[in-house]
Order: structure tokens, then sequence, then C-alpha cells
């Protein structure tokens, strides 16, 4: 028997595998548990949680709850596993996998009214913070204290810590700092059946197996986070943006590997292609990219006075070398700031190109970029895909950016192909899946390609021993099906998104 | 054949003769040591050790860390599965192999201007698996950060006799789960790792080294102080004692021109202090490496060595608890402070008495530190291991998941584990 219950709306609710009855109570005692504006149950409202950035996979769940703390996300987690429900842990909904796409007939346990800034000890440099925290609100509250949140995404106006956990996100500036979890000291979590495990005082060196480091990127099916310590670096004395150009893409892409070859570790060398550059220029993220450029490089390099003076030479002899030309440094913290929201605003920027945008990531050796980067390029050009490239250079990161309209389903089924034949070119290179974006449900069936079917059984040990119902973030990450199976079966539409 | 004698002796049949020994380097019983050559050897092995508990080891250096397992019958030794496996020293990134001497990998890497992170101490006898296994930190740790930052992937042999690979060799991945991440202080619990793949860093050009004379404990961390607050990054701050006497120093590593600039301010705020370069620099700080090991000794300190780490803010009272503690049991006791890590440590000077021990244990148990001993008489070992650390359940869990027939010898992370 199936039933669907509204929040009092009155409006139309979805469907479950609850009864009536139970689904009624259900409702009941969250919004008792939360209050009116922890629970979602209606039609309309639930539609708003259908997808995540990816929006090639859509499914509305059944309730969505909105716990304010760990102790209400621990109530209510225990009471959805009483029902038997799946639940999807989902932050502000901006990942790019379909990591938060939610299951149908299941929950949604969102961490959007959980946003406080718990503590900020500026003495022992580090925060805690609820998960649902906006990234960038983070390093804003620490500035004052000469101190800054590595971690920075291009959707870090949007995206929460706890999202940038449970993806294990980058950034550009990830090239000097590292991903979030070589930031995250420790965390509050609650797992499917409602326990929590407090791992939140800060540890250099904790003593154990290392949980924190295990739960980062492990994109909710294991725990929900909702509470994270987080550390802060201190603000550089000295910043300087360089932007070079390149008359070809390749030449820009062999600079970054001379550069790494050479030792040179600037904070972060990010690359923008030709396209990029007029979706930029012609947007409201106008950087004042040339707009005659097949690439610019972006970098920002940071330290002691001295340091970037020594470093800057250094970098702009090599890159002078490999064709790099037009060099300039900001010389103001606006321009600087300018340079930046182009690169980080080239996402929202292709929006004039086509009215879609399926965002790839994949990571390829650094000593091949020039090669794998005209490989896309090829990819693209071969089924008349309009391709802009914009990526993390420095960490061999690319996103190539496939621009395509949703309405028309012969493109969007060339846009998957793509997907798949550049994710083939650059496992064949010695390359990942994902550099920052995660798996979801986009890559999970990819991992047969890059593990066997025994390093898939350990994961899945990891899995059991956390949640051995999957009832957290299910057909997420691991394959659903052994890969034997996986190998013969014909590839996955839109909106397949069960297992 | 179900005896001990006869399991252990199968087991030992199923490898190369050259694999077989003995080993008694430690404080617990001598046993058989299997030292395989190969991944393929060292499952075979495992296969064949059926019904025995395996403690999966390095070149044993670390084993006095923690207390001897309950139950161990064979010791399965990497020492043999050494040498590099892939290595771009443009594309920034090392796979080698677990036995491989930390030594080893800095020879190799020196020539391309690279380094791995953590810098441990007495690397030529410490296998690049066996630190990270044991979660052994390095005198580069404000600067590089812990192995959690510089490991990328393993290949681990597991409790089924099966090797299984997480990670990758790219310095940027988010692909499946880090199972790599839970054998890093894990001691061999959860398997035997095989081969890591490590991020490289650039072997900075230029090294100082400043150190200057201090009155007392007070006058060496005012002086950390106010080089914590410099721009000068680093490598390391401590302040430590040297035959008695208190010292305050600093390492800096990087190019040229911006370390002149750095020594340059670090020596404003440290008049007076002693300056050593490049080679002379280097050569200081690796003999301080170790908080263990007396710094004018290569030999290896074989009294009981106490780590209490702490938030960074309360270093110096965790320091004075300490060595109020010390001087009340009249233990002999010299200090490394590592203030902007939180980190204390107290080596003793003499062999202390159990008692005095207990004392200084309960001590920091009643402030609630978290402790960690080292070179411990086998007895108090586990009577000093402390609560069991936050996780802990989850801990068990997992191991109990990975390792459900009890192949690999347990206890080493805590008693309770």
């Amino acid at each position: 028997m199936h039933a669907g219950h509204g929040s009092g709306s009155g409006r139309t609710p979805l469907e479950t595998s609850l009864s009536v009855e139970r689904a009624a109570r259900l409702v009941d005692d969250l919004v008792k548990l939360l209050g009116p504006a922890g629970v979602v149950a209606d039609r309309e409202r639930l539609s708003t949680y259908e997808s995540d950035g990816l929006a090639l996979f859509r499914q509305a769940p059944w309730l969505v709850v909105l716990p304010r703390d760990t102790a209400q996300a621990a109530r209510a987690m225990a009471r959805l596993w009483a029902e038997g429900l799946a639940i999807v842990p989902r932050g502000a909904g901006t990942g790019l996998s379909g990591g938060a796409t939610a299951v149908q007939g299941g929950a949604v346990v969102s961490t959007a009214r959980m946003r406080d800034l718990l503590e900020l000890d500026a003495e022992n440099r580090f925060a805690r913070v609820q998960a649902g925290l906006v990234n960038a609100h983070l390093s804003k509250a620490c500035a004052r204290h000469g101190l800054f949140y590595a971690p920075d995404p291009s959707s870090q106006q949007a995206c929460t810590l706890g999202g940038n956990f449970a993806n294990n996100s980058g950034g550009p500036h990830c090239f000097k700092y590292g991903s979030t979890v070589r930031h995250v000291l420790g965390l509050v979590a609650v797992d499917a059946r409602g326990d929590v495990l407090d791992l939140s005082e800060p540890r250099l060196d904790p003593l154990g197996l290392d949980l924190v480091g295990v739960l980062t990127g492990s994109e909710g099916t294991l725990v929900l986070a909702t509470e994270l310590t987080l550390r802060l670096l201190p603000t550089p004395e000295r910043t300087e943006t360089l932007l070079a150009v390149f008359g070809k893409l390749g030449q820009a892409c062999d600079a970054v590997s001379d550069l790494i070859a050479r030792n040179l570790e600037p904070s972060a060398i990010e690359i923008l292609d030709r396209l990029t550059i007029e979706a930029v220029e012609a947007s409201v993220y106008r950087a004042g990219y040339p707009l005659d450029a097949d690439a610019v490089m972006l970098l920002d390099v940071e330290g002691s006075a001295a340091e970037v003076e020594e470093l800057v030479e250094e970098l702009e002899a090599v890159l002078v070398a490999n064709g790099g030309r037009d060099l300039r440094r900001a010389s103001t913290a606006l321009e600087r700031k300018r340079l930046w929201a182009g690169r980080k605003g080239a996402f929202g920027a292709m929006g004039r190109v086509a009215p879609d945008l399926y965002v790839t990531d994949a990571v390829v050796p650094r000593t091949r970029l020039a090669e794998l980067v005209a490989g896309t390029a090829e990819i693209c050009r071969e089924l008349g895909l309009k391709l802009a490239n914009v990526f993390h250079a420095g960490d061999g990161n690319l996103h190539p950016n496939i621009c395509y309209d949703g309405r028309d389903a012969d493109e969007v089924a060339r846009v998957l192909e793509a997907g798949h034949r550049i994710q083939d070119l650059c496992l064949a290179a010695g390359g990942a899946l994902s550099g920052e974006h995660g798996l979801g449900l986009e890559k999970r069936d990819g991992m047969c390609a890059l593990y066997n079917q025994a390093d898939l059984d350990a994961m899945a040990i990891l899995r059991n021993a956390f949640d051995p119902e999957r009832r957290m973030n299910p057909d997420k990450l691991l394959p659903t099906r052994p890969c034997m199976e996986l190998r013969t079966a014909p590839p996955r539409r839109p909106n397949e998104v069960r297992g | 054949m179900n005896t001990l004698a006869q399991r252990t002796e199968r087991a030992l049949a199923a490898v190369d003769p050259a694999s077989r020994g003995w080993f008694a380097g430690w404080q617990g019983p001598k046993l058989p040591q299997v030292s395989p050559a190969s991944e393929n050897e060292a499952a075979e092995f495992l296969r064949a050790a059926d019904g025995l508990v395996v403690l999966p080891m390095g070149k044993g250096s670390k084993l006095d860390w923690c207390p001897v397992p309950k139950n161990v019958d064979v010791l399965l030794s990497t020492a043999r599965l050494t040498g590099p496996v892939a290595y771009e020293p443009a594309e920034g990134v090392l796979t080698v192999r677990a036995g491989t001497p930390v030594a080893e990998i800095a020879a190799l890497l020196a020539k391309d201007d690279r380094r791995i992170a953590p810098d441990v101490a007495h690397p030529s006898r410490a296998t690049v698996g066996g630190a990270y296994c044991a979660g052994q930190g390095g005198a580069d740790r404000m600067r590089r950060g812990t192995w959690r930052d510089s490991i990328l992937g393993a290949r681990v042999l597991g409790a089924d006799c099966t090797v299984t690979t997480s990670g990758g060799r790219l310095v940027k991945n988010v692909t499946g789960y880090d199972l790599f991440r839970l054998h890093g202080g894990a001691h061999g619990a959860l398997g035997c790792v095989l081969e890591l793949s490590l991020r490289l860093y650039p072997d900075p050009p230029a090294s100082a080294w400043l150190e200057r004379d201090e009155d007392d404990a007070d006058s060496a961390l005012r002086s950390l102080a106010q080089l914590h607050g410099a721009s000068i990054q680093p490598t390391r701050l401590l302040a430590f004692q040297e035959h008695g006497a208190w010292r305050a120093a600093v390492h800096m590593e990087g190019r040229p021109r911006a370390l002149a600039a750095a020594l340059s301010e670090a020596s404003s705020r440290l008049p007076g202090a002693r300056v050593l370069r490049d080679q002379a620099a280097r050569a200081r700080a690796h003999a301080l490496r170790d908080s263990g090991a007396h710094a004018n000794a290569a030999t290896h300190n074989p009294w009981p060595l106490l780590e209490v780490h702490v938030r960074p803010s309360d270093t110096s009272r965790a320091h004075d608890v300490l060595q109020r503690t010390a001087q009340g049991l009249g233990m002999g006791a010299e200090f490394v402070v590592e203030q902007a890590l939180g980190c204390v440590a107290l080596r003793t000077q003499t062999a202390p008495g159990e008692a005095a021990l207990r004392s200084l244990n309960k001590a920091v148990a009643w402030e609630r530190f978290s402790a960690r001993w080292r070179n411990l008489p086998v007895a108090l070992r586990a009577e000093f291991a402390g609560p069991p650390p936050p996780g802990a359940e989850q801990m068990a869990r997992l191991i109990d998941q990975f390792d459900p027939d009890r192949r690999f010898a347990r206890g080493r992370v805590h008693p309770s584990l």
C-alpha cells in the first residue's frame, strides 16, 4: 500500500512504500521534532530537491528533513531508520556528479539550516562549524584574524563545507594547499541509525585508524557530517596574481608541465580556453581576458614578499620560454579580484553559450596535459559538441565543459557519449575518474574501469562497517552490480538512477 | 597437522628458504619471521598461514612503541619488498614498495631535487611502510603536515589473502573510498601494506638553522612565540634541552633570496643566535629530528619517551605539568617542545623506576593530555595506553570487518582494539 502525506499545506505529496498511517505518523513525529520549517513533504517544494548540479539525473525525494543541529539530525535519522527509509545527505545541492540525487520514496537530510560557526579559535588556528555553513563565509569570518580556509571550489559562494567534506572538494588553490582532506581536523557525524560519532577535537596526529581521513570524500554513503573542525591558515604576507596569454592551448598545457618539472610551486595554476574566455568576457564576470587568445593562464603566487618576488621571476621566465606572452601582474587588489571572478564565474558565464552545461571532472598525469586536452577536444569535435575548457592545470584536474541543449535528446545522448569517451581517454593515460566532484551516480560504474572486483569488495567492507543495510545515499559511489555484468551492459541513460 | 608448530612449519614451507628467518629484535618473544620477496610470495604465505596470527612489520624499528600483542605466531616483514615501482620526477609522484628504507628514497629523489614528507627519524632503519603504519611524525610537520597529506594510494595484502589497491598515483584524486588512509597508524591491524604512492615535494635549495641558548624553558618558549608570529614559514620551530641547557631553534628552507630575507627577519627576532647554513643546517636538523634521541648521539635512546599532544595554546602549561611532575619524582628528564604544534616530548635520561613512570602517567591522565609512550617496559605498555581513542568503537568494528578471522595481530593500536 502506498501513501503520501503533506506537511499541512494541503499540497499533493509524493509516494512512499509506507502505509498511509505510518507515513502520517512519521511526518507528524518529524514536525514535532524539527518544527514545521524542518520538514518538507509537498510535491511542489520537493521538486526543489530533485537534482543537484548534475540535472541529467532527476528524482524527487518523498520527504526532506532539515535539522538545526547534531541532536536533531540524530533523532530524525533514527526515526527514518526505524521506518526503513533511504537517506540522502544534501548540502547546497551544488554537486556535479549526482551525489545528492534523491532516492525514490526516500528522505533527504539537508544541512541547509545548520549554518552556524560554532567556534573560531584564532590562536590555535581552527574553526568548528556546522556542516551547512557556506564555504566562503568561513574565510570571511576568519579574515579579521589574519586567517583563511584554503579549499576554494568555484562554487564557494554557495557550496557548503559539509558538501566539500563529502566530496573532498578542491578548488584552484588546492594546488598548493591540498584538497579538503588535508584541512579537516575533526568532525561530528551521524550514521544511518542515528548514532553520533564525535571526533571533533582537533588532532594533528590522531591515535589509531584515520577515521576522519577515510570519511572525507565518502560522498554521504557512510555518515552525515553535522559538524566539522577545520584547519585555518595564516593569510600570506603577499599575493601576486599573474595572467599569461597563449596563442595555443597546447602551449599553455606544456608550460604547466614544465613548471611542475622544475619544482616551481605557485598556489594556483588555472587555464581557460578560447570559448571560456569569450563566454566570460561577454558576461557579468568580465575580467579583461584578451579575446584574441587561444588560452590564458591565471596564477597566484603567495608567501613572504621576498619569496613571491623570487618565484614570480622564475615563473615568468618559464612561461615566456613556453610561448606565454603579454604577461601581466594584477596591480591592485581590485584587479586581482576581477581576474579571479572571471575564472570562478566561468561555469555561470557559459549559460550564454548554451542552455545546459555538462561539467566533466577527470584527473590526468601532469606530464601529459597537452595531449589529453587535445584528445578531449577531438572527441567533442567528432560528436559535434561545443567544448569549453577551464581547469586546475597544476593538479592535472581537467574540466572539459560541454555546452548543450537538454531539450535536444540526440544532443544529450552525444554529450553522454562524450563523457564516457573522455573518461576512457583519461583512464587509459593513467588518470582518475574524478579530482574533486566525486563519483555520485554519474561515475559510479566507471569504478570498474579503474579498480578490480577485489578492490571494490574491499571498499564494500568499509561501507558495510558503517551502513550494512545501505541506507545512506544508496546507489552512489560503488557500482551496484558486479563489474562483470556492467562490462557487458549497455550504457545507462539519464534518470536511470537505480542500479 | 594442527599443533602450532605444525601450522607454522606448513606456512614457512610455502615461501622460499631465503624468505625465512627468526626475529628477536624486540621485547616480545622470539618468533619466526617471513620476509617475502614479492607480493605473490606474501599472499602465498598468508594463505598457508591459516590458523596462525600474523604481525605485519617493516624492519621492526617501531615494534617497541606499542604493547606486544597477546596473540602472535609469526612476523611478516616487508624488508625485502624494496625499491621504486614507478617514478616520474616531472609528475611529482613516487610509487615505492613498502619495505624501502626512507633513506633510500631520499637518495633516489635527491638527484631530482625532490623529497618526501614526513621527514622521519632514523631514515635508514625506518621503512616507508613501517613509518606510515606506525603513524610516525616528521620533523617537517609544521610545513608539510602528516602522512595524510602525502600518501596518495596503497596496495595492501588483506586478511582474505588478496592484494587490493585504493587511491592512485595522482596528486589529486577522489575516486572511491580512500581505504589506504585506514592503514596509517593502524600498526598492521587491517592488513600488510605492500606498496605506497607518495606526493613529492621540492627539495629546497637553501637551508638555515638558527639556534640560541636560553636561560630556561620560559625564555625558550617566549622566543618560539616571537618566531611563530613572523612571516618566515619555518620547517620546524622548537625549544629543547641538550645536556640540561635550554635552546630555541628554527629551521628554515627555501629559495636562496627568499631564505636570506627570512633569515634576516628570524635573526632580528632571535638576536645572538648561531646560524648554520645549508649542509650544516641540514645536519643539525637531522640530528634533532627524533625527540627521543640524544641530540649529540647517533645511538638509539633506550629509555622511555613520553609525547603529549595538546592544543598549541596549552603547550606551555603541558610542559610545566610534565616538568614539575618529573622534578617532583626526581626523574632525570629533558624536553623537546614544539609550541606551534602543541607537542611536548619528555625523554627520560636514565632508567626510571616503574613507580616513577606510573606517577608521571597518572599526572598525564589527570590532565587528560593525549599521550603516547615509547620504549616502555613491556609490562607497562598496555597499562599506559590510556583511554580508548575517540571512535574506538568504529575502529573495532572496522578491524572486525576487514579481518573477521583474526589473521592479523591486534592490540597494538590500543589494547581495546
